[in-house]
């Protein structure tokens, strides 16, 4: 897990997302390619669904990848996964686009306090392939009811502020935050073997 | 046992961390909850974790085939990424960018090399469209003027023919030559205008 591959280590398709990362911090073009093939679609349909312009969205994931590659040490590898990192960092950087800079500020300190803050250990999810994931994922979701779906992903992939969402459908605001809030916990529970 | 983590506030508190809907007052609980029980971030981390994951439940979009090679482009032809080392700034300036980049210098050659052999490979792709398209210029024209030539080529056969036609008949014993002379009165002192016609008596 800790290993650092040399510059001339061979990477893969079936590299690990650490080994990619620590071959981003020797400057090797082929993990960032291999990063992107793995994560690319991700990044770029979370972007979409939050900003919902594909010009946008293009330039958010372009900038996504970059930021790790011209600026490594912003992801520490024991805080947490890769992924997790890009998706969070598409996902800031997509409402910063919404958002003024004030609210941008407030979403970007808001993932690098987990990471300022958090050592954890990695979770088994972490090496688990993508396909690996969407089946943890699937199963997890059969817990959840339709609504509870839809309001984690309004919340929190949604690109409105919690006001927005309380406007839009006509809920008061304790509610719109208590109903994500336990929508959340009921999938964070129903993930609890793999995360 | 019962655990903070275990408890409904706290994980009220994650989770609205989480989904960034935690109030200030509710963010200094959690803050506090986490320094006295720093462990107790790995719950938060979780939390962030599943929300993520639940990315991959979202419609999935395929990014433009552009831009893979457009990223990859521009992260080879900026430096490589410097060793981890923490910035007080988040938004680093040029001089921030000079020096980090000397130190990349100095220290990672390694790195430079392989970048330098990429950069190198995106210039020589770039020089190498220059020169396809210097020479799918220069191809059109020649083009045009294998064209033109061909045109020209076309009505020199034709004349060559048609005067191979008229050798043939002056060679014919029986073909009459009949020349003609103007007589226009107007074009006094002026050459008459002469014509020459060849005839058989077959044809």
């Amino acid at each position: 897990m800790d290993s650092v591959p040399s510059a001339s280590s061979a990477l893969s398709e079936t590299s690990s997302d650490q080994d990619l990362f620590a071959a981003i911090q020797l400057g090797q073009v082929t993990a960032l390619d291999l990063l992107y093939e793995r994560y690319g679609r991700l990044v770029y349909s979370v972007a979409l669904r939050v900003i919902n312009d594909a010009q946008e969205a293009e330039d958010i994931t372009q900038d996504t990848f970059l930021r790790l590659w011209q600026r490594s040490e912003i992801y520490q590898p024991h805080r947490g996964s890769l992924y997790c990192f890009l998706i969070m960092l598409a996902r800031a950087r997509a409402i910063d686009r919404l958002r003024s800079r004030q609210s941008h500020f407030r979403n970007i300190q808001q993932w690098q306090l987990s990471y300022e803050q958090a050592a954890t250990l990695p979770s088994p999810l972490e090496s688990a392939t993508l396909k690996e994931r969407s089946h943890h994922l699937r199963e997890a979701l059969k817990q959840l009811s339709k609504a509870e779906r839809e309001v984690i992903e309004t919340a929190y992939y949604g690109g409105l502020s919690q006001s927005e969402i309380a406007r839009q459908t006509g809920l008061p605001l304790g509610t719109v935050k208590s109903r994500s809030r336990q929508a959340l916990k009921k999938l964070r529970t129903a993930l609890k073997s793999v995360l | 046992m019962t655990r903070p983590s275990d408890n409904a506030d706290f994980t009220d508190l994650i989770a609205g961390y989480a989904l960034g809907n935690l109030s200030a007052e509710e963010m200094a609980q959690l803050r506090l909850n986490l320094a006295e029980n720093p462990q107790l971030s790995q719950e938060l981390v979780a939390f962030q974790e599943a929300l993520v994951l639940f990315a991959y439940d979202l419609p999935t979009s395929n990014p433009p085939a552009h831009l893979k090679g457009q990223m990859l482009g521009e992260a080879a032809a900026s430096r490589s990424p410097v060793s981890a080392q923490p910035e007080a700034s988040t938004s680093p300036t040029s001089s921030d960018n000079l020096v980090r980049f000397r130190r990349f210098r100095r220290s990672a050659w390694i790195t430079r090399g392989s970048t330098g052999l990429a950069a190198g490979a995106i210039a020589a792709l770039g020089l190498n469209q220059l020169q396809l398209r210097n020479q799918t210029q220069q191809i059109a024209q020649l083009e045009g003027r294998l064209k033109a030539a061909q045109n020209e080529l076309d009505q020199i056969r034709e004349i060559a023919q048609t005067q191979q036609q008229l050798v043939t008949l002056l060679g014919q014993s029986e073909t009459q030559v009949h020349e003609l002379v103007g007589a226009n009165p107007e074009q006094v002192g002026t050459e008459p205008l002469r014509a020459s016609l060849l005839a058989q008596p077959d044809n």
